[in-house]
C-alpha cells in the first residue's frame, strides 16, 4: 500500500515529458520558425532565378512558383551582351579601385594620428565625425551638390569617388581599436632605431592593420557596388553607369517584360552575394564593431 | 512647405515605415535570442538571415516588383495556392495597401541587420549573470525580460535610433518599386525632396525640408527614449 503511494505521488510530480524530450522539442519547435525564415528570405529571390530561366510563352504558362519545363538562357544572353552591362562593370570596378585605395590610405592615417598623438583640436575633429555619422546624408545632400557642380565633378565618376574616398566614423572605429592593441613600445623601440615617422607608418603600423583593412575594404566594397542614389544624382548619362544605375535603365528599356529583367537582376545581385559568401566573417565583425560603439 | 499637403502624406507614409519597424523590433530581438540559444545549425540561419542587407537593395526591389505584379505575380499565385484567392490584390498599385507592401520589403531588407546587432551583443552579455539565473531556476522568459533584455540596453537604444533614421530616410524601395505613385500615395520625404530639389530645381524648398526632417528625426528620439526608459524603468 504504501509502495503504491509513493509512486503515486512520483507520477504527480513527474513533469509532461522528460528533460531531454523536452528539449528535442524545444529544437524542433525553432528549427521550425528558422526554416520558415530562411524560406522567406530565399524566396522571392528564387522566384526571380525561376523567371530568369524562361521564356515568353512560359511566364504565361508557367506557375511562377515552378521552373519552366526547358529552362532557357536567352534572357541570361540578353543581359549579358548588352554593351552597357560591360560599362557598368568597368565603372564599378574603377569606382571600387580607386575609391578604396585613398579611402584605406586615409583611414588608416587619420585614425593613427588621432591614437598617438595629442594635437590641438583633437577632440573637436573627433566629434566633427560623430555629427556627419548623426546628421542624415539627405541633410547635406543639397549643399553637397552644388560643391561637386562648383568643382566641376558632376557627371564625371570623379563625384562619387571623392564622396566615397571620405572615411567614415565606423571605419575609424574598426582601425582605432585596432591600433589600441599594438603596443605604443613598438612605435618607441623603431623610433630609437632612427625610423622615421613615415617608414614606421608604412613598414609596421601598415602593415599590422592588415585584418582591420580587410574588413574596412568589404564593407565599403558592398556599399559601393550597391549604392544606387550617389551614381544616380551624380552621374546621369549612359557612359557612367554603374552595375546598379544600369539595372535601373535596362529596367526601363525592358518595360513589361519580366523575364528579361528578371536575369538582368540576378546578374547584379550577385558579385555582392558571392563576396558575402566568402567573406562573412569579416562582414560581420565589422558591421558588428560599427554599431556596438555608439 | 508646411501647407504642402503632399509633403504631409509623404510624412505620414514615413510613419507607417517607422511604427511597422517599430513593432518588428521586439520580434527581432526575440529572434536573436532564438539564434543565440542551443540552435543546431545557428551558423547558417544567421549567414541567412543577414543575407538580405547585403544584397543590392535595387535588384531586390525590382524582384519584389516581379513578386506582388499584379499579372502573374508570384504572392497572388502563393494566395491560390492556399485557397485564399478573396486576398489578391493589387499590391502596388492600391493606395491603401501599397505602403504596408513596401514597408513589409523594407521590413524584409533590414531585419536581418537588427538581428545581427542584436545576436553580437547577446553574446557579450555576461556568462556568470546567465548561469547564476539558471541556477535560480529562471525560465526563458524570465531570463529575457530580466536578464538579457537589460543587458543589451545600449544596443536597443542604438537600434531604436536607426529605427527612426532609417525610416526617415526611406529612398531607394518607395523610388524603384512605386516611385512614389500613383500619385503621391507611397511617396516618402526623401524622396518628395529629391524630387523637388532635382526634379523641380527648388534647391531652398528642398533644404528648408532636408533641415526640418533632421528636426524630426531629433525629437522623434528624444521623446521614444523617454518613453522607452520610463516603460523599462518601471517594469523592473
Amino acid at each position: 500500500m504504501a509502495d503504491l503511494g509513493t509512486e503515486k505521488n512520483n507520477a504527480l510530480k513527474k513533469p509532461l515529458f522528460s528533460a531531454k524530450a523536452r528539449s528535442v522539442i524545444a529544437q524542433i519547435f525553432k528549427q521550425i520558425i528558422c526554416i520558415g525564415m530562411v524560406v522567406m528570405v530565399i524566396l522571392p529571390i528564387l522566384l526571380t532565378v525561376f523567371a530568369s530561366f524562361k521564356t515568353k510563352g512560359d511566364m504565361v504558362n508557367t506557375s511562377p512558383l515552378l521552373l519552366p519545363e526547358h529552362i532557357t538562357l536567352e534572357n541570361y544572353k540578353k543581359v549579358l551582351t548588352d554593351k552597357y552591362l560591360l560599362i557598368g562593370f568597368a565603372n564599378t570596378g574603377i569606382l571600387l579601385i580607386v575609391s578604396i585605395f585613398f579611402n584605406v590610405i586615409l583611414g588608416t592615417l587619420t585614425a593613427y594620428i588621432i591614437e598617438r598623438f595629442n594635437f590641438r583640436f583633437k577632440k573637436f575633429v573627433v566629434a566633427l565625425f560623430f555629427i556627419g555619422m548623426l546628421v542624415p546624408t539627405f541633410v547635406t545632400e543639397i549643399s553637397r551638390f552644388k560643391i561637386i557642380n562648383g568643382i566641376g565633378l558632376y557627371k564625371t565618376l570623379g563625384a562619387p569617388i571623392l564622396i566615397y574616398v571620405a572615411s567614415d566614423l565606423m571605419q575609424l572605429y574598426i582601425y582605432r581599436q585596432f591600433l589600441a592593441n599594438i603596443s605604443v613600445s613598438l612605435d618607441e623601440s623603431a623610433l630609437l632605431d632612427g625610423c622615421g615617422y613615415f617608414q614606421l607608418f608604412v613598414r609596421i603600423i601598415f602593415p599590422l592593420l592588415a585584418p582591420a583593412t580587410a574588413t574596412v575594404t568589404i564593407i565599403k566594397a558592398i556599399t559601393i557596388i550597391n549604392d544606387m542614389y550617389i551614381p544616380y544624382l551624380y552621374m546621369p548619362g549612359n557612359k557612367t553607369q554603374t552595375l546598379t544605375t544600369f539595372l535601373m535603365n535596362y529596367a526601363s528599356a525592358q518595360q513589361g517584360s519580366w523575364q528579361t529583367l528578371a536575369a538582368g537582376i540576378v546578374v547584379i545581385m550577385l558579385p555582392t552575394i558571392l563576396l558575402y559568401i566568402f567573406f562573412q566573417k569579416y562582414i560581420l565583425a565589422g558591421v558588428t564593431a560599427g554599431a556596438v560603439k555608439e | 512647405m508646411f501647407q504642402n499637403k503632399d509633403l504631409w502624406r509623404s510624412l505620414g507614409n514615413n510613419a507607417i515605415y517607422f511604427c511597422v519597424h517599430l513593432l518588428m523590433i521586439p520580434v527581432e530581438l526575440a529572434f536573436a535570442v532564438l539564434l543565440n540559444s542551443k540552435l543546431r545549425a545557428a551558423k547558417f540561419y544567421k549567414t541567412m538571415v543577414f543575407m538580405p542587407y547585403i544584397i543590392n537593395g535595387v535588384a531586390i526591389s525590382y524582384a519584389f516588383s516581379y513578386f506582388f505584379s499584379p499579372i502573374n505575380g508570384a504572392f497572388n499565385n502563393l494566395l491560390e495556392l492556399l485557397k485564399l484567392e478573396m486576398l489578391k490584390q493589387n499590391w502596388l498599385s492600391d493606395e491603401n495597401i501599397v505602403n504596408f507592401v513596401l514597408a513589409f520589403v523594407s521590413l524584409w531588407r533590414f531585419s536581418g541587420y537588427h538581428i545581427v546587432l542584436f545576436t553580437a551583443a547577446l553574446q557579450s552579455v555576461n556568462h556568470d549573470i546567465i548561469e547564476a539565473a539558471t541556477l535560480d531556476g529562471a525560465n526563458a522568459w524570465q531570463m529575457f525580460r530580466y536578464i538579457q533584455t537589460p543587458s543589451i540596453m545600449l544596443m536597443v537604444d542604438f537600434i531604436l535610433f536607426d529605427n527612426i533614421r532609417g525610416a526617415m530616410q526611406v529612398f531607394d524601395i518607395p523610388f524603384v518599386m512605386t516611385n512614389g505613385g500613383p500619385g503621391y500615395a507611397s511617396s516618402t520625404f526623401t524622396l518628395y525632396t529629391i524630387k523637388t530639389a532635382f526634379t523641380f530645381s527648388n534647391f531652398g524648398l528642398a533644404s528648408a525640408m532636408a533641415v526640418a526632417i533632421m528636426a524630426i528625426i531629433i525629437l522623434i528620439y528624444v521623446v521614444q527614449n523617454k518613453i522607452i526608459h520610463k516603460f523599462i524603468l518601471k517594469g523592473d
